[in-house]
């Protein structure tokens, strides 16, 4: 076998289960990954290379093995995994398959992804988010996000973070600082007292988030093109000593180069502005401050309204993000040019410590009203939890429904009639100006115009 | 080279021009960097078609200026690669190295086509950031090689192929998924090519004391009938290269080309290193 474990060899648990070494899925920076035979089905095993295998990896993976995240995203180890027949102290750790069905960020680059529209791409985001607020909320840091550990399915926005084998509590040293595209400033600087943290890490997903959305790095414009010998001076540089963003609306000297790195320049002219803000912030003042960083709720929050105000172009079809909320800006489709019509929209209103607050859905052919829009916290947006389903007029143009997939009913108000109706499960509201829609705990939707 | 791995390092080369080519459009560089404690292999293929007839220039320039683009690196693994501390900062170098790589190739390109503009464009009609580069369109793959560690890079089709010893299947590690087919590739020539570039690092220790790394253009591996059969192929070179010496498998590396090329058609050109005795 081209590799350290021949096909057959038999590996351990230290709970006794025998994994048996059929193929490789691939080798990297750290270890290869051989897909093992176990009683329970086939699993995955990191096998780390022999300068890899020290033994405070070994005491890491011990620690993360017997505190498990709770959260599907992550494909935490599962089990320390030793050689019998090794005297040298070899291990590696168990963990599930990556299904064949999830794609890696250069793929999505290299635009080998099919399947991948803007929706599904805003789900993926806000779950990459998400996943990281839970990781962040046990007081662990990840300490390397970048785009080679993040995996998503094109089909449904669902995500996989993988090589979770130095998410230990922040305060503990594994001698990983991350990558050098991702590090925070202060790391890349190598500030006194700086280590890797949940603030360094805010500053890496907000790298790995634009370069989702943008597929570029948020720093590297002209002055990555200027660099004639890319070595250690030149990264710290760029990412460490002298920061720039490409759309920094303070400095120009880092702006995108128009001819070699246009991708980018046309992903931001059509990202949403709630969005811009959110950037420009994470690479302008939290470049210098991290506690300016974005939050990861933040994030989780912003993409899941983006998600609500993704509508199509009424002239050709093509999807274009619009600012969350009432009056937007005005939108020019990013394919045909014409400005977008904005649909009628469902402002969903529910209480929030002591005050109503609101969210919006666009009303558009795909939109949804989930379980996540009428309830105040949830540690996972589920987007298989459809409450409502809107549903086009077939033959009126513009004119929507909303069909109950709940089963219970909801009490509906039409203030121009002043009618009171409920709506069973199954059947449909004919949206209308005036209608009011209660789903219970006091979470009601308003059918708005703008 | 010195230390624990292996004591001596043998280049193969060869290119040969494809059957009822007028010339040869691939390109070919090898170079020692470092006293040779690293190796820094490259080869190209220039797509050859009627709309890439600059692509010989264009090959060229890939392997020269990825050459000089890895050097400096190279010359940072051999000072940092027995520290193994140090290894996930230079793999992640080493991805970063995509974007250098691509855009010198094109200021290269740039630079030509601004004095020879390949559409005959007077000078002030012609727009140099909107320049026109599919005349010079071409793959590129490299390696740089040091004891301790190995980094390859990919644009394109062509194979980089990893031998731990000639009794094992060999590894493509940049392979796809699903194999680029017929004259479809991936291209320098592209806008932002470098998203498209695959690179792949890894430690020398898990190929044994003996291996084989190989890179080609296409030219060689459409030559057989799948991919079996070219796999095969590294595995008889490795064969050859133990039981008959670099020596005897330089001479006959042509001969296998040239039937190669008469098969496939097209240019062949390999690149190679042999750790031996």
């Amino acid at each position: 076998m081209n590799g350290q474990l021949p096909k057959g060899h038999v590996l351990t648990t230290p709970g006794g289960a025998k994994l048996r070494v059929e193929d490789t899925f691939g080798s990297g920076a750290q270890g290869e990954v051989y897909r093992v035979s176990t009683d329970r089905g086939d699993r995955a095993v990191k096998w780390y290379h022999a300068n890899m295998a020290t033994p405070g990896q070994r005491e890491i993976i011990e620690t993360l093995v017997g505190r498990r995240l709770n959260d599907t995203r992550f494909l935490w180890p599962q089990a320390l995994v030793t050689d019998p027949a090794d005297r040298a102290g070899a291990f590696g750790y168990l963990m599930a398959v990556r299904p064949r069905d999830f794609h890696d960020l250069p793929a999505l680059f290299r635009r080998e992804v099919k399947g991948i529209n803007s929706r599904k791409l805003t789900i993926v985001a806000l779950n990459t988010a998400e996943a990281f607020l839970a990781l962040h909320a046990q007081g662990r840091a990840y300490r390397d996000i970048n785009y080679g550990n993040l995996f998503f399915n094109p089909a449904n926005g669902d995500i996989l973070i993988c090589d979770n084998d130095n998410a230990v509590e922040e305060n503990k040293d594994t001698g990983i600082w991350g990558t050098s595209e991702f590090m925070a400033p202060e790391l890349m600087r190598q500030d006194p007292n700086a280590r890797p943290t949940v603030q360094t890490d805010l500053h890496a997903l907000a790298v790995l988030l634009f370069m989702l959305l943008m597929n570029h790095h948020p720093l590297a414009g002209k002055a990555e093109l200027d660099i004639r010998c890319f070595d250690d001076a030149a990264m710290k540089r760029l990412y460490g000593t002298k920061p720039v963003f490409l759309f920094d609306p303070g400095d120009a000297s880092n702006r995108p180069v128009p001819g070699e790195q246009d991708t980018v320049i046309a992903n931001w002219r059509v990202c949403p502005p709630v969005l811009r803000n959110l950037f420009t912030q994470a690479f302008t003042i939290g470049l210098a401050r991290p506690e300016q960083r974005v939050r990861e709720t933040v994030w989780r929050d912003t993409f899941s309204q983006v998600y609500d105000s993704i509508v199509e172009c009424g002239h050709c079809g093509r999807t274009n993000y619009i600012d969350p909320g009432a009056n937007p800006p005005p939108v020019t489709c990013w394919k045909c040019n014409r400005t977008v019509d904005l649909p009628p929209r469902l402002e969903i209103v529910r209480d929030e410590r002591l005050r109503r607050v609101s969210r919006s859905i666009r009303l558009t052919q795909d939109a949804k009203v989930y379980e996540h829009h009428l309830r105040r916290t949830v540690s996972q947006h589920d987007y298989s939890r459809v409450v409502g389903e809107v549903e086009a007029h077939p033959t009126e143009k513009g004119r929507f429904g909303l069909r109950n997939a709940t089963s219970k009913p909801w009490r509906v108000h039409n203030e121009a009639t002043r009618s009171l109706q409920d709506v069973p499960p199954g059947k449909r509201a004919n949206l209308r100006p005036g209608l009011l829609i209660e789903f219970g705990d006091g979470v009601e939707a308003l059918y708005r115009e703008k | 080279m010195t230390g624990s791995g292996p004591t001596a390092w043998h280049v193969l080369r060869g290119s040969v021009r494809g059957l009822n080519k007028k010339f040869n459009q691939d390109s070919l560089y090898t170079a020692s960097v470092a006293d040779g404690a690293a190796l820094v292999l490259s080869v190209a293929d220039g797509h050859g078609s009627a709309a890439h007839f600059r692509s010989n220039m264009g090959s060229r320039w890939a392997v020269r200026e990825f050459a000089d683009c890895v050097t400096p690196f190279a010359r940072t693994v051999v000072d940092r690669q027995e520290d193994p501390t140090t290894w996930l900062a230079l793999f992640a170098a080493a991805r970063a190295l995509a974007g250098p790589i691509c855009h010198r190739w094109r200021e290269r390109a740039l630079l030509y086509e601004a004095g020879h503009p390949a559409n005959g464009a007077a000078a002030g009609e012609r727009n140099p950031t909107r320049a026109d580069l599919i005349p010079y369109g071409t793959t590129l793959l490299g390696l740089v090689v040091t004891q301790q560690l190995l980094f390859c890079w990919q644009v394109g089709d062509g194979d980089i192929t990893t031998s731990a010893d000639a009794g094992a299947p060999p590894r493509r590690p940049l392979a796809t998924a699903e194999e680029e087919y017929g004259d479809d590739t991936d291209s320098l020539c592209e806008p932002e090519p470098w998203v498209k570039m695959r690179v792949h690092c890894q430690p020398m220790a898990p190929l044994g004391p003996r291996p084989l790394l190989i890179a080609n253009t296409d030219g060689l591996s459409k030559s057989f009938e799948d991919e079996r059969g070219y796999l095969k192929f590294a595995t008889d070179v490795h064969s050859a290269l133990e039981r008959q010496g670099i020596d005897k498998v330089r001479l006959l590396l042509e001969g296998w080309l040239t039937r190669a090329a008469g098969k496939s058609g097209d240019d062949t050109t390999l690149v190679g290193v042999y750790a031996g005795e």
